[in-house]
């Protein structure tokens, strides 16, 4: 697949390059169809008949068998060594276009697959509080603002790859959600002497985070090709 | 002739607090609102949908969603949010920054927690 992507060549010089292979095949078989259309028009009497004539360069025998089967096979030729040519352009323009799409899919699924990876650490630390996994003031706004950067990175990479991503605004917003609803609840806001004092635990906001994190994740499996 | 202010330079390129109490408790959403959006503050402001104010988040690195919500969803008492986005119209800004905005006019205003302090 490297290779195709370093081959830079624009596709109306192959359609040269492959009308003038086409061109040379023709003129190489052109006594031979010459001949037959030649024969062909001049017994339904049709004056075109004198068109093709021109390019019969030797006097022959219609009725020569050997030479009805070797213009025969000449016109054959001709058909299906353009019939080729056809098939392979067509090949090759479609393997560009399919090499094309699988580079945008794989770019897209790296991109996708590094704010899966950002949404993981962010969940780690937003859990750790959830489970109010911090011994002390100090440790629970370290956390804290490891939540708000581990963030800002899910943002920064969807802002710097939106051509790329292509996500739907709904996508978007499901995936912003989760920030929407952390950043301004309980969780990031109450101060550690009140949590220890009013014994808080953070049984609810669990509840209702949980389903916004896996949803924000279900936007980047499934926008995967 | 609708303001147009360039919140990026003329505020502050990182808007993530809500008011005095959170983080370092600069650069507000109070303070944006109180100083650029008080006139919009009543209920007379909101008897029409012309536009009142442009803001341009060209230079806006970083916006955080008590920002939005304490700039934009505290209206939601005055207008829905399509009125709102018609009120206070936004400028070269990114879709992730429009949709944080957007899930705050959604989601209503959240009155301050008070046991922040």
């Amino acid at each position: 697949m490297d290779s195709w992507h370093k081959i830079k060549m624009n596709n109306k010089y192959i359609y040269v390059f492959l009308a003038i292979i086409f061109f040379f095949v023709f003129l190489t078989h052109i006594d031979g169809m010459a001949t037959g259309l030649c024969y062909w028009l001049s017994q339904k009497n049709n004056f075109l008949a004198l068109i093709f004539c021109a390019f019969i360069e030797d006097p022959i025998n219609i009725n020569d068998l050997n030479t009805s089967i070797s213009i025969i096979t000449k016109c054959l030729n001709i058909i299906i060594g353009v019939g080729g040519l056809f098939l392979g352009i067509y090949y090759f323009s479609s393997r560009i276009s399919y090499d094309r799409e699988a580079a945008a899919i794989e770019k897209k699924n790296i991109r996708l697959n590094m704010i899966l990876d950002q949404l993981n650490i962010y969940d780690g630390f937003v859990s750790k509080i959830l489970r109010m996994d911090f011994q002390d003031e100090i440790m629970l706004e370290k956390i804290r603002d490891k939540v708000e950067r581990s963030f800002e990175l899910v943002q920064l990479l969807i802002e710097n790859n939106d051509a790329i991503l292509n996500l739907t605004d709904e996508d978007i917003q499901t995936v912003t959600k989760v920030n929407a609803y952390v950043d301004k609840c309980e969780i990031m806001i109450i101060r550690y002497p009140f949590i220890l004092e009013q014994e808080i635990d953070f049984k609810e906001q669990k509840r209702e985070y949980i389903p916004l994190i896996q949803d924000a994740r279900m936007v980047c499996l499934q926008n995967m090709g | 002739m609708i303001k147009k202010i360039d919140v990026g330079t003329e505020f502050y390129h990182s808007l993530t607090n809500r008011n005095y109490q959170q983080r370092d408790g600069k650069n507000t959403g109070v303070g944006f609102r109180e100083t650029y959006l008080s006139e919009l503050d009543t209920d007379e402001a909101w008897k029409d949908d012309s536009g009142f104010i442009i803001l341009d988040f060209t230079n806006v690195k970083k916006m955080g969603p008590s920002w939005a919500n304490e700039v934009f969803a505290y209206f939601t008492k005055y207008a829905k949010p399509k009125i709102i986005l018609k009120k206070i119209k936004l400028e070269n800004i990114s879709r992730v920054k429009k949709s944080i905005i957007q899930n705050e006019l959604e989601g209503g205003y959240s009155r301050e927690i008070g046991f922040m302090a």
